[in-house]
């Protein structure tokens, strides 16, 4: 594999895994890591579109069985189903937003999808960015962003400002929802 | 391909070492006393990891993901942040090379050399500290061995600096913990 080739799908994997976080249960971190392994899959089949179609008509989430919340916080009754409900809707808007991404750059190049190197790589990055980002707290995540850089500096990736940029909305999402907790506490 | 010059494997020297003084060190203590760095085979394996891509623009970047993803992460799962200070030094040594050596692949020999000084240098120390009974007698060893490790260098470091290098590995090798289970 030739250096742009690899750089090709290294920004791809960086992209994918940023497409996959969210907030859940206080942690920053993939909606599913077994979703995400079955779509890498099926988007190296043949029929691949009318794969991931009939997989994302099959994805139920399960609720969380246990919220975390901090103790402070007091909740009215139907809060946590509320939360519960929000947490599901995310995974499957992040399952269908996977999915199109994956689909559009399978049919753009599918070669670059049959790499399995894109797999790992994507596998790779969600666990590189959750432990990254753990236990982070709203005031430390820029500090958490550094990190990163730095990992991406020395993986000498040309689109680097680009996935600092997709990763900055995807953990300012994280803080909005981390300041609506914040604030019910407060009351 | 220039061969490394002795003022760069000088400087890789140094980076090993400070390296090996971010890795955490476990003693047993029965039945004999022994000394091994925590998790070694993950730093054994960061060699081949540089090794699994022929091109070197590539297998740095791979080698790089690879540390970033194997070391924090758990055997059993989940994640192990003892390495974090090494990772964050590792990275931070790799952009410094990648900065200062444009040529691709003296860049990915410099780093297999930081790689095999860092697997030696840990085993070495190792060694030392288990053999000897009085931290004297190791100390003894520790410096006789950065000093012919210097020695062949042209411009060997002062001896206030490897007395420091000496002193901080010593330090290093006083603050192993005990491994769980062993007694």
């Amino acid at each position: 594999m030739n250096y742009e080739e690899f750089s090709r799908i290294n920004q791809f994997s960086w992209e994918l895994a940023i497409m996959t976080m969210m907030w859940n249960e206080g942690k920053f971190r993939a909606y599913s890591r077994a979703k995400i392994r079955e779509l890498l899959t099926l988007v190296q089949s043949p029929d691949y579109q009318q794969a991931i179609a009939r997989n994302i008509d099959e994805y139920k989430p399960q609720s969380p069985t246990r919220l975390v919340f901090p103790t402070t916080v007091r909740m009215s009754e139907n809060e946590p189903e509320e939360h519960a409900s929000s947490v599901v809707t995310k995974q499957k808007e992040l399952h269908g937003k996977l999915s199109s991404a994956l689909i559009k750059m399978a049919t753009d190049d599918h070669s670059l999808m049959g790499n399995s190197i894109v797999m790992k790589y994507t596998l790779w990055d969600i666990g590189i960015l959750e432990q990254t980002f753990e236990n982070a707290h709203p005031a430390d995540a820029h500090g958490r962003l550094n990190r990163i850089e730095k990992l991406l500096d020395a993986e000498a990736i040309p689109g680097k400002e680009r996935i600092i940029s997709l990763l900055k909305k995807a953990v300012d999402g994280t803080m909005n929802q981390t300041n609506v907790t914040e604030k019910r506490g407060e009351n | 391909m220039q061969d490394l010059t002795a003022d760069e494997l000088k400087v890789l020297i140094s980076d090993s070492y400070a390296l090996i003084l971010k890795l955490k060190l476990e003693r047993k203590d029965f039945p004999s006393q022994q000394y091994s760095v925590s998790s070694r085979n993950k730093i054994k394996n960061l060699a081949e990891a540089l090794r699994e891509m022929d091109e070197p623009g590539a297998a740095i970047p791979h080698f790089i993901k690879n540390a970033a993803y194997s070391l924090p992460r758990a055997e059993r799962g989940g994640h192990d942040n003892k390495f974090l200070p090494f990772l964050d030094l590792l990275i931070q040594t790799v952009n410094r090379i990648s900065q200062t050596e444009p040529v691709l692949e003296r860049r990915r020999k410099k780093i297999q050399y930081l790689i095999g000084y860092i697997n030696w240098g840990a085993e070495s120390l190792c060694t030392i500290f288990a053999a000897n009974e009085t931290r004297t007698e190791a100390q003894r060893q520790v410096s006789d061995m950065i000093k012919a490790e210097y020695s062949v260098l042209s411009t060997a470091p002062s001896n206030q600096e490897t007395q420091r290098l000496v002193d901080n590995l010593m330090t290093w090798g006083d603050n192993a913990m005990s491994s769980a289970g062993v007694h």
